[in-house]
């Protein structure tokens, strides 16, 4: 059984028109469609990547599934118990099963805290050990991320580097045996010499302690390397999702395949395919029924602007929602370079 | 057209002082566009800051030689510098330039007002080369009265890129141009330069940690670490044929979708303090072909190819240790 299964998953926010506007009865108030029917389950030890621009509903995700917020429709089954009907004992436990790793290690620990007090957090504030069995628990958490707890447990945030912060994080996220880790950008801030070693440190943990990992990232060739599927979204719509290979040799949306030809790559000789796709990124205000893409894309038919495109299955593990879809080769060729 | 030799920058703090850049050279010819790769703290803002005299009076900067097109940069006054070189002849796009406009003054004023500070401009006519510079950068001219948020982060860079080119100088100086940009969007702002370049003929000097901008755009690409230079070379030659052992160690650490099976190899340890004195080899400490000779002298940049320098002591071995560097195992001990 899947350790995650999301079904519809929904979150919309929102926005009153000023008061003024209210009064008179004008205008009318906008809706943020954040996340639209999100569907998709996780494996133990899986990781997923999710991938996306700015507005496109990442961030909505990963607080809706950390159950920091809450849907406005769909269910999100935890080790088969809906998560929306957890409360006391089981929301607990649902609270421990479940861990983040944020972003930026320099703005997500306390820099008044100091490393043990850090990782020892989690475990105070759930009431899950005592003060002797914790120590041990920080010692051995730390040694687990590749820090020695004796030259560590005392420093402060400041008196480490950014690997060895994120490495922290990763560790106050770890002590409390987490069956999911929602990991988001984990190391975007980091310098790319030891960005490897942080992604190495996640993929064998997730391994060896066997949790689930959701990996959120604007970046496609770092997801391309550490996830086992990666799904691809666009203005709170799920567009594709498959195995990095499926998603970068055989992209089938055309926002993956551009998302995929933009992404830049480290070789002078490369020559990129050209990019079809046209304007520019909108957020999601009240966006049109359809396809959220089909504004930007060169190959919509009628049903694209009335009908939000099911997916459909395109391998194995592959799925990708578009109605046009496959875009044969050829056909891509009608379309014009799009205005820079 | 650029020449400038051994840059030496300290900053005062406190007791001690912080060395930032120690020697480096730096030669950009004309219609080049030259890279500088490396990552936070090995000095890529300071030679930036450096160049234009932008370094605040804790710093501490010297000069061999600076010339740019047989102007000798050294004996201009702070004044001269100011008036004719700064914006005239070189302009810079700075580093989070999306922020770097005022939220509360029309986009196309900003630009007018600036050019009007340099040049005894009309307002018709400086808002008439805004309007030119806008096409330039492929912004609509109707834009130039709206605000910066009413712009995407984008056009905002887009906007500021305009400014840099109001005078068509002869080198732009791009500090992380695409950093915190979409995919998408990166993509775009990069083409764009690249068909601003056919059309005005600048220079540019790019800056960045982003191996992957770098191939995409410049011509030479320069290695920095730790306050210097580790290896300076045409762009197809610095990946096809790197030297230095940072470098190797950078391609390896730099994911692509193009190879999806190459494993990921991080570089073990973090830069030095530059606090203290750097003896020998910056990079020493996490080299895995370390010798205790790298320990004790800096190694020269020495010529290892056309146009090609790199600064360590086992160049001659440089075959074998490109193929050892390949290998994880390298760089685990």
């Amino acid at each position: 059984m899947a350790l995650l299964e999301v079904e519809g998953l929904t979150r919309h926010f929102a926005i009153r028109r000023p008061l003024l506007e209210r009064l008179l009865h004008r205008g009318q108030d906008s809706v943020i469609k954040a996340v639209e029917c999100l569907s998709f389950s996780l494996e133990a030890g899986e990781i997923l990547g999710i991938v996306g621009e700015s507005g496109c509903g990442k961030s909505t995700t990963c607080n809706l599934l950390a159950k920091l917020d809450e849907p406005c429709s769909g269910h999100i089954r935890f080790d088969g118990r809906d998560v929306g009907e957890l409360s006391g004992a089981a929301l607990r436990q649902f609270r421990a099963a479940v861990q983040m790793i944020f972003q930026d290690p320099f703005d997500s620990l306390n820099p008044r805290f100091r490393v043990f007090d850090l990782v020892a957090e989690a475990p105070r504030a759930l009431g899950l050990m005592g003060e002797r069995e914790l120590t041990a628990a920080v010692h051995a958490t730390l040694d687990l991320v590749g820090l020695r707890a004796a030259d560590y447990v005392e420093r402060y945030p400041h008196q480490m580097s950014g690997g060895e912060r994120q490495r922290v994080g990763i560790a106050s996220a770890l002590i409390v045996k987490p069956r999911l880790v929602i990991a988001d950008e984990p190391i975007s801030m980091l310098d790319v010499s030891i960005r490897a070693s942080i992604l190495d440190l996640l993929r064998d943990l997730s391994q060896r302690l066997q949790f689930s990992c959701i990996y959120i990232s604007h970046d496609l060739s770092i997801l391309a390397n550490i996830c086992d599927r990666v799904m691809v979204m666009y203005l709170g719509q799920q567009v594709e999702i498959g195995s990095p290979a499926d998603i970068v040799r055989r992209p089938q949306h055309p926002y993956t395949r551009a998302l995929v030809a933009a992404v830049p790559v480290p070789d002078p000789h490369y020559r990129r395919p050209p990019i079809r796709i046209k304007g520019d990124l909108a957020r999601p205000v009240d966006p049109p029924p359809g396809c959220r893409f089909a504004p930007r894309c060169l190959h919509t038919v009628e049903a694209c602007r009335r009908d939000v495109p099911p997916a459909r299955a395109f391998g194995p593990q592959h799925l990708a929602a578009c109605h046009v879809a496959p875009i044969e080769p050829e056909e891509d060729g009608r379309s014009v370079e799009c205005p820079v | 057209m650029l020449q400038a030799s051994n840059i030496r920058v300290s900053y005062r703090t406190g007791g001690s002082s912080v060395r930032a850049l120690d020697g480096v050279d730096l030669n950009i010819g004309g219609d080049q566009v030259v890279g500088i790769v490396g990552e936070s703290g090995c000095g890529k803002s300071t030679l930036v800051k450096a160049l234009l005299r932008l370094l605040p009076r804790s710093a501490t900067v010297e000069f061999d030689r600076l010339e740019f097109n047989g102007r000798d940069l050294l004996c201009t006054d702070e004044r001269t510098f100011r008036r004719e070189v700064l914006w005239r002849e070189i302009a810079l796009v700075p580093q989070s330039a999306q922020n770097s406009l005022n939220p509360v003054y029309r986009v196309g004023d900003q630009i007018v007002e600036a050019i009007r500070a340099h040049s005894a401009t009309s307002s018709a006519k400086a808002r008439d080369r805004v309007a030119e510079l806008f096409d330039v950068v492929g912004l609509q001219a109707e834009l130039m009265g709206r605000f910066p948020h009413e712009f995407s982060g984008g056009m905002r860079q887009r906007a500021m890129i305009a400014m840099a080119l109001a005078f068509e100088p002869a080198l732009i100086v791009m500090d992380e141009p695409t950093t915190g940009l979409d995919v998408l969007v990166q993509e775009r702002l990069l083409r764009r330069i690249r068909e601003i370049r056919a059309r005005v003929k600048s220079s540019i000097l790019l800056i960045t940690h982003d191996i992957a901008v770098i191939a995409e755009m410049a011509d030479r690409v320069g290695v920095l670490y730790a306050g210097r230079m580790m290896e300076d070379a045409p762009m197809a030659d610095l990946f096809d044929l790197p030297f230095h052992p940072y470098t190797l160690g950078l391609r390896n650490a730099f994911p692509s979708i193009k190879a999806l099976e190459r494993e990921l190899i991080s570089i073990r340890g973090s830069p030095p303090n530059l606090a203290l004195p750097v003896q020998g080899c910056g990079f020493a400490a996490r080299c895995p072909f370390v010798l205790q000779a790298c320990r004790e002298g800096r190694p020269a940049l020495l010529s290892v190819g056309p146009e090609h320098r790199s600064a360590c002591l086992r160049h001659a071995e440089a075959d074998a240790l490109r193929q050892q560097a390949a290998e994880k195992q390298t760089w685990r001990s």
